[in-house]
């Protein structure tokens, strides 16, 4: 009986199943490492060069990473007393905010009643608002920009809290409906029976098991306000009312001078957060939610 | 505890009547089963009772109020999904006290918690108060749904096929537990089912429903005893009940049961005989059921299954004609047109 059963090859098969065992396991282990290491490259080149100093900098053939003089800080003071930096950092956030807030406000009703109340007609009608998003904002920046004058918006904020939403409603929205379509209705009907209505049964039941939804769509939104640069570029010109994505080259890029050490500093010091704050919800991002919630 | 009047309960899905005027009457702390094959209206049914579907034409009281407008958290009711619609982002302590927060009828969070440990206790599961949905068995689950469901201590009870999700040993048993609990409670309970053994074995009464109407009411026993109609002859016992056209008009029906060898029959009792070629034999340890056919008046020959206990022991030859016969008072008349049952004397 013992031959029939799988088990251990004698001798040297099993030696060499180890061998083979270790041998993928170091294939992986680099594999992953050489991909981390790909992703990483940037953000460790901006790391070093935001310290160095302009002689090592642009020495001629050296590494990024010979470091020959002290490293400095003189140029993260530079960033920070010379340029609106810290104005820019605010209106982005401020905008990065307000806009997360108005498209969740709009796209979560819209995408549980396309979800759930329409029934058919709710999928094509969810598609058409994709199609929307398709639009490139290189079409519309011009026609935008007409209203955004007209309505006394230039150099505001206000502009682009009311125009990134047409970027960011239509995906969240068309997102969103998976998620609210992989939630069983019936939990919902448990919870009018329960004795809630239907919007507390939404706000009890159906937000909580839709968050990794809601968390992709305010990772997706907050990231849009921070690298858009068409409409930012085109309704803003107020240095004071600039975000981010404008603001920082066109203050510390003059002319064909690349004022390489701070502009690579103000992406390093807004990726960090960010990147920090994306990796707690990960797991959230991920998670298989609504399992168990119905048979099995 | 209330009674509960349906009156003239008419719903539609576009050009579909899902449930065609019912009107039905359970009393108070009634165990009535609604049965009937998929698609005949009875969860609809009871989806209008609880609120979640608006008939287009009736009137729905519970106790003495008028609830057809109601939303489903203003009637009193409380239910069990088929699917048992657990909420998996809360423990089950927090699925069954979730409608005493819902209701908020119980402020004072420890006698919350009480009630929540009382109706765990009441269905055995106190021991997983902190697990999740997910973790738990089919069973298991079944008993959150169902203690979620008493905690508030509803007027009356849907369960919307609450056992089909068990397998074949649980059921049978939490058919027995569910039965004790209503009991206990003395709730006024409906019950959907396609099960026709859940169906007798729980029920006070059965409706049994077909295309949105009400077939029959009344007992387990006495619809299985005195089916109304062809439709309800054939869709209880299992196997149903054998029809033969005796005449253009009449029809007569005989249960498996009832179609013995002479010799098994009641001594002396008037009988119709049948000569017949048994052509198959199932053993299901209980029971042997014999298949063969039997002619009609106009000479077709039409499928005819007997059932024989297994005290009865007496062997049966294949393809040979064997001498049956069904007691006179195991007959039973229908119209052929429609289907009813006709009156014993006017079959005679």
């Amino acid at each position: 009986m013992a031959s029939l059963t799988a088990g251990p090859a004698p001798g040297g098969g099993a030696r060499r199943l180890r061998v083979m065992r270790v041998l993928r396991g170091t294939f992986y282990t680099t594999a992953v490492l050489f991909f981390c290491l790909l992703a990483a490259s940037p953000f460790l080149v901006m790391g070093v060069v935001t310290f160095q100093t302009d002689q090592d900098l642009y020495k001629r053939g050296a590494s990024p990473f010979d470091y020959e003089d002290m490293p400095t800080l003189e140029h993260l003071d530079n960033l920070f007393n010379d340029t609106r930096y810290l104005s820019f950092v605010r209106n982005s956030t401020v905008t990065g905010i307000a806009v997360v807030v108005v498209t969740l406000a709009l796209s979560l009703p819209a995408a549980w009643a396309l979800a759930r109340l329409t029934g058919r007609r709710g999928e094509s009608m969810g598609i058409l608002m994709f199609i929307v998003y398709l639009v490139p904002p290189t079409l519309l920046f011009i026609p935008l920009f007409r209203i955004i004058v007209q309505l006394g918006l230039r150099d505001n904020l206000l502009s682009l809290i009311l125009v990134y939403p047409s970027i960011s409603v239509p995906f969240s929205t068309w997102l969103l409906m998976g998620f609210f379509k992989s939630i069983p209705p019936e939990l919902e009907e448990a919870a009018l029976v329960d004795g809630f209505n239907r919007y507390e049964a939404f706000w009890r039941v159906v937000l909580p098991l839709a968050r990794p939804g809601i968390i992709s769509v305010v990772v997706f939104t907050f990231t849009l306000t921070l690298h858009e640069f068409i409409y930012s570029l085109v309704f803003i010109s107020a240095s004071e009312a600039r975000t981010l994505s404008t603001g920082v080259p066109t203050e510390l890029i003059r002319g064909d001078v690349f004022f390489w050490q701070p502009l690579l500093a103000s992406a390093l010091l807004v990726a960090i957060p960010v990147g920090l704050v994306y990796n707690l919800f990960l797991d959230r991002l991920v998670q298989g939610f609504t399992l168990g919630a119905v048979k099995g | 505890m209330s009674d509960v009047n349906l009156q003239g309960i008419v719903k539609r899905f576009g050009d579909v009547q899902a449930v065609a005027g019912v009107d039905l009457h359970i009393s108070s702390g009634e165990f009535l089963v609604v049965l009937g094959p998929s698609g005949c209206g009875k969860t609809t049914l009871m989806r209008t009772i609880a609120g979640l579907e608006k008939p287009e034409e009736g009137q729905i009281n519970i106790g003495a109020r008028d609830v057809t407008a109601l939303p489903p958290r203003k009637r009193g009711i409380a239910m069990v999904f088929q699917s048992y619609a657990l909420y998996p982002h809360m423990s089950v302590a927090g699925n069954i006290g979730f409608p005493l927060k819902a209701q908020r009828r119980c402020p004072d969070r420890t006698e919350r918690e009480q009630r929540v440990y009382q109706a765990a206790q009441m269905v055995s599961i106190e021991h997983l108060l902190d697990r999740r949905p997910r973790q738990l068995s089919g069973g298991e689950r079944q008993r959150v749904a169902i203690a979620r469901a008493i905690v508030s201590q509803p007027e009356v009870l849907l369960l919307d096929e609450p056992l089909s999700n068990l397998d074949a040993k649980l059921r049978a048993y939490a058919r027995d537990e569910l039965k004790g609990f209503q009991r206990k409670l003395g709730i006024t309970t409906v019950f959907v089912t396609h099960d026709q053994i859940e169906a007798m074995g729980l029920g006070d009464r059965i409706v049994v429903m077909r295309d949105g109407l009400v077939q029959q009411v009344g007992p387990p026993q006495a619809i299985y005893d005195r089916p109304q109609n062809t439709f309800v002859a054939t869709f209880l016992g299992s196997p149903g009940m054998n029809l033969q056209l005796v005449s253009e008009r009449v029809q007569r029906g005989f249960r498996p049961e009832h179609l013995l060898p002479l010799e098994e029959l009641p001594p002396g009792a008037a009988h119709e005989p049948f000569s017949w070629r048994v052509t198959r034999v199932e053993n299901l340890g209980s029971d042997r059921l014999l298949y063969g056919h039997i002619a009609d008046y106009r000479g077709e020959m039409q499928l005819t299954v007997s059932r024989l206990p297994s005290n009865v022991t007496i062997d049966i030859p294949l393809d040979t004609v064997c001498e049956f016969g069904v007691a006179h008072d195991q007959l039973h008349f229908f119209d052929v047109a429609s289907g009813e049952r006709l009156a014993e004397g006017v079959a005679a």
